[in-house]
């Protein structure tokens, strides 16, 4: 499938306005994600506050997560939350939404402009924003 | 080391931070230094903070189709690698030259917000745009929500806003800051985007620049998700209605209040890391 340029850096003057309904549809898919990340996010961080504070009476959790990169550690957490729950799990996840949620918001818009858009040059724009922040998430 | 306390500390310094546009890193990494934490410690907590607030508040941005997503996806290259580079600096460095660096960039956000007379809002100026940004398609235009009028702009020399980006990413890499001060510099007045544009795009640049500096911090074991939790729901919590005042009061006063701690807090920084804590 062959990604064409639809962006009109030929024209000698663009009209931004016409921009305006391309991407009116991403961004509100982007807005809608980004809150609904920070919501679901604070939910766990709330739910594993309050549940270890019902279950301890303190408040307080002290750990700290061992350094690892965020894919190994998601995996983990998501795995023995299934299994075993926990407040520290709920706490762990609400941290790995939180990190995910800008994550996601960059995968979404390589999506949009490589499907919707169809524009190769920022389709490798966003990729490699993408690729970048990928690696930085792999480190450990 | 209370939760309670740090759920406060990080309110009203979510809110203050909303209400003077700076940010609630800047004052929420002293304040948590004050409490006992490590520095870096409070650096990490900062940075997962500041992606809640920025993504947050991108949000209602976006939706209002104020950001230019053009440009903070092009910029978000520089400004991750700068937050990377930033991050493993910080980690490599020593506490006390911490504290000092801190206290200055606390000292300079003092000199910023000092400066700041409320202006018009910035209208872009029709000038040449380069072929690199013309390339980049960097022009766009959004609706002022006070006039209903559509304002057109055109960005342009992205080949100089980049590497900028880059050192404004360093910053808010190494001080777990969003350094949304200098992101909105460079939009405004290298790239020349018109102010809402260039505050909002600035936002969303934050979130993914602080992502970066968290996973620096992450993979070095720094993150307590103990005294995490409590901080981010505080800032946002802090945040949510500090915007909600904004509209309702003068902000002579909280500004003058915001210097005040400012300039206490970056001459307290800087005294305690020359005399060692």
């Amino acid at each position: 499938m062959a990604l064409h340029d639809r962006s009109r850096s030929d024209l000698p003057s663009t009209d931004p306005a016409s921009d305006a309904p391309r991407d009116a549809r991403m961004e509100v898919l982007i807005g809608d994600l980004l809150f609904s990340g920070v919501v679901i996010s604070a939910s766990l961080l709330l739910t594993g506050l309050l549940w270890n504070a019902v279950k301890t009476g303190r408040l307080r959790l002290d750990y700290t997560i061992e350094g690892r990169d965020l894919y190994r550690f998601a995996l983990k957490e998501l795995r023995e939350v299934l299994t075993t729950p926990k407040p520290r799990l709920i706490l762990n996840l609400g941290v790995v939404v939180l990190m995910f949620t800008p994550f996601l918001r960059v995968v979404t818009s390589v999506l949009y402009f490589a499907v919707v858009e169809r524009s190769l040059k920022y389709t490798l724009i966003a990729g490699v924003v993408l690729a970048i922040l990928a690696y930085s998430l792999l480190l450990r | 080391m209370p939760p309670e306390l740090l759920c406060l500390l990080a309110t009203v310094a979510g809110f203050i931070g909303a209400m003077t546009g700076m940010g609630g890193g800047t004052l929420l990494i002293p304040a948590l230094t004050l409490l006992g934490l490590d520095i870096k410690r409070a650096i990490a907590i900062s940075v997962i903070s500041v992606i809640a607030t920025s993504s947050g508040s991108a949000a209602a941005y976006v939706r209002d189709h104020l950001t230019d997503l053009r440009v903070g996806m092009f910029l978000e290259i520089f400004t991750i690698l700068g937050a990377l580079l930033g991050a493993t600096i910080t980690l490599a460095l020593p506490q006390r030259p911490l504290y000092i660096a801190f206290g200055f960039v606390l000292l300079l956000s003092w000199v910023i917000v000092r400066r700041k007379r409320p202006r018009e809002e910035g209208r872009p100026v029709e000038t040449h745009q380069d072929g690199f940004s013309r390339w980049l398609g960097l022009q766009g235009s959004y609706v002022d929500g006070a006039t209903g009028e559509e304002v057109r702009y055109r960005g342009r020399r992205a080949y100089l806003g980049g590497p900028l980006m880059m050192s404004a990413g360093l910053v808010a890499g190494l001080f777990g800051i969003g350094a949304g001060a200098l992101k909105v510099l460079v939009l405004e007045m290298v790239m020349g985007l018109p102010t809402k544009v260039a505050t909002t795009t600035s936002n969303l640049i934050i979130g993914v620049t602080a992502l970066a500096g968290s996973s620096v911090y992450l993979a070095a074991g720094l993150i307590d998700p103990g005294l995490t939790a409590p901080v981010v729901l505080g800032v946002i919590a802090g945040a949510f209605a500090g915007t909600r005042l904004l509209v309702h009061t003068t902000d002579r006063g909280v500004q003058r209040f915001f210097l005040l701690i400012l300039l206490l807090l970056g001459l307290e920084m800087i005294l305690r890391g020359i005399r060692g804590f």
